[in-house]
């Protein structure tokens, strides 16, 4: 039996547990996430939650707040805690990925049409590009 | 002369990073966490509350952090509240260590009432913790119980 399974759970918690929205798991996730990055860079700088209030010109009180993990963060607070700090806060993500060139060694034998060229958006994307592409073609990636 | 009532420690939860006890005072049905669960599901509560159990998977994941609490009663004991800022509905706790917290009971603090001291309720709620906080750090200093990673143990029964 695994760990996670052999811990004692509370049935009334449990049934509570289930009836919680995605939407306010996903706030605590991400709020949770905001405040743990801010608590990084603070140790990564050497600098305390104090530090960060003068920097803002906000009071240590105030902060504190913020760091309990369930403060709605303003866009306006997270760029002026991202500009205090010289570090990126939390990054926006968008549908087009990031193109990643793979080095690959083709046996001398095997011809490659002209001018093919592959890109992928990562390594699983390579194999299933690759398998469907060229059955013939023996590569290697090279990291 | 107030009658004195016995209560034990006892273990609600265990998750990854934290286990979470909880009160049970003899004879009641059910202990101080569950009566604060079964209180508030009505609607006016209900998204508080499921918040508040968000938020302690959270801390299971992370550990209890000081930092994620919000500091009540008296100086320099453990006791706090669950933080959530959208609501009224507070939840108060002892902080233990990163790894040990007891969740007691707790309410609905209107923003008519300053503290948790106008409300005699919500005062017995946080009065508890800070006599349990007493209570535990005497009995760790005279070896009556222990406290080790994310268990306590020895005599966890109280009188107060």
């Amino acid at each position: 039996m695994s760990k996670q399974n052999s811990m004692k759970k509370n049935p009334l918690l449990e049934e509570l547990r289930k009836k919680v929205p995605e939407n306010i798991k996903s706030e605590i996730d991400l709020s949770f996430e905001i405040v743990n990055r801010i608590q990084e860079i603070l140790l990564m700088k050497n600098l305390t939650q104090r530090d960060l209030a003068e920097l803002l010109g906000k009071s240590e009180a105030e902060v504190s707040k913020w760091m309990r993990g369930t403060h709605n963060f303003t866009c306006k607070t997270l760029a002026k805690i991202k500009m205090a700090l010289g570090e990126p806060i939390i990054e926006v993500t968008g549908k087009k990925a990031k193109t990643e060139y793979i080095l690959i060694q083709v046996s001398p034998n095997v011809s490659l049409p002209m001018n093919e060229s592959i890109k992928m958006s990562n390594k699983s994307d390579f194999a299933i590009n690759y398998n469907q592409t060229s059955k013939l073609m023996e590569a290697t990636s090279y990291n | 002369m107030k009658a004195t009532k016995k209560f034990n420690l006892e273990l609600f939860e265990e998750s990854e990073k934290v286990n979470f006890y909880t009160i049970h005072f003899e004879n009641d049905e059910y202990s101080e966490f569950e009566k604060f669960l079964i209180g508030h599901q009505s609607i006016q509560f209900r998204n508080d509350l499921l918040r508040i159990v968000s938020w302690i998977d959270k801390i299971g994941e992370t550990g209890a952090l000081e930092r994620y609490f919000r500091p009540e009663s008296k100086m320099h004991d453990g006791v706090g509240a669950i933080p959530i800022e959208v609501s009224k509905l507070r939840l108060y706790c002892l902080r233990v260590s990163d790894r040990i917290l007891i969740l007691g009971n707790g309410g609905h603090k209107p923003k008519s009432q300053r503290s948790y001291n106008d409300d005699p309720h919500l005062n017995d709620c946080v009065e508890i913790l800070s006599q349990l906080d007493k209570f535990l750090k005497y009995r760790k200093h005279n070896e009556t119980i222990c406290v080790v990673d994310q268990t306590i143990t020895g005599n966890l029964s109280f009188y107060i």
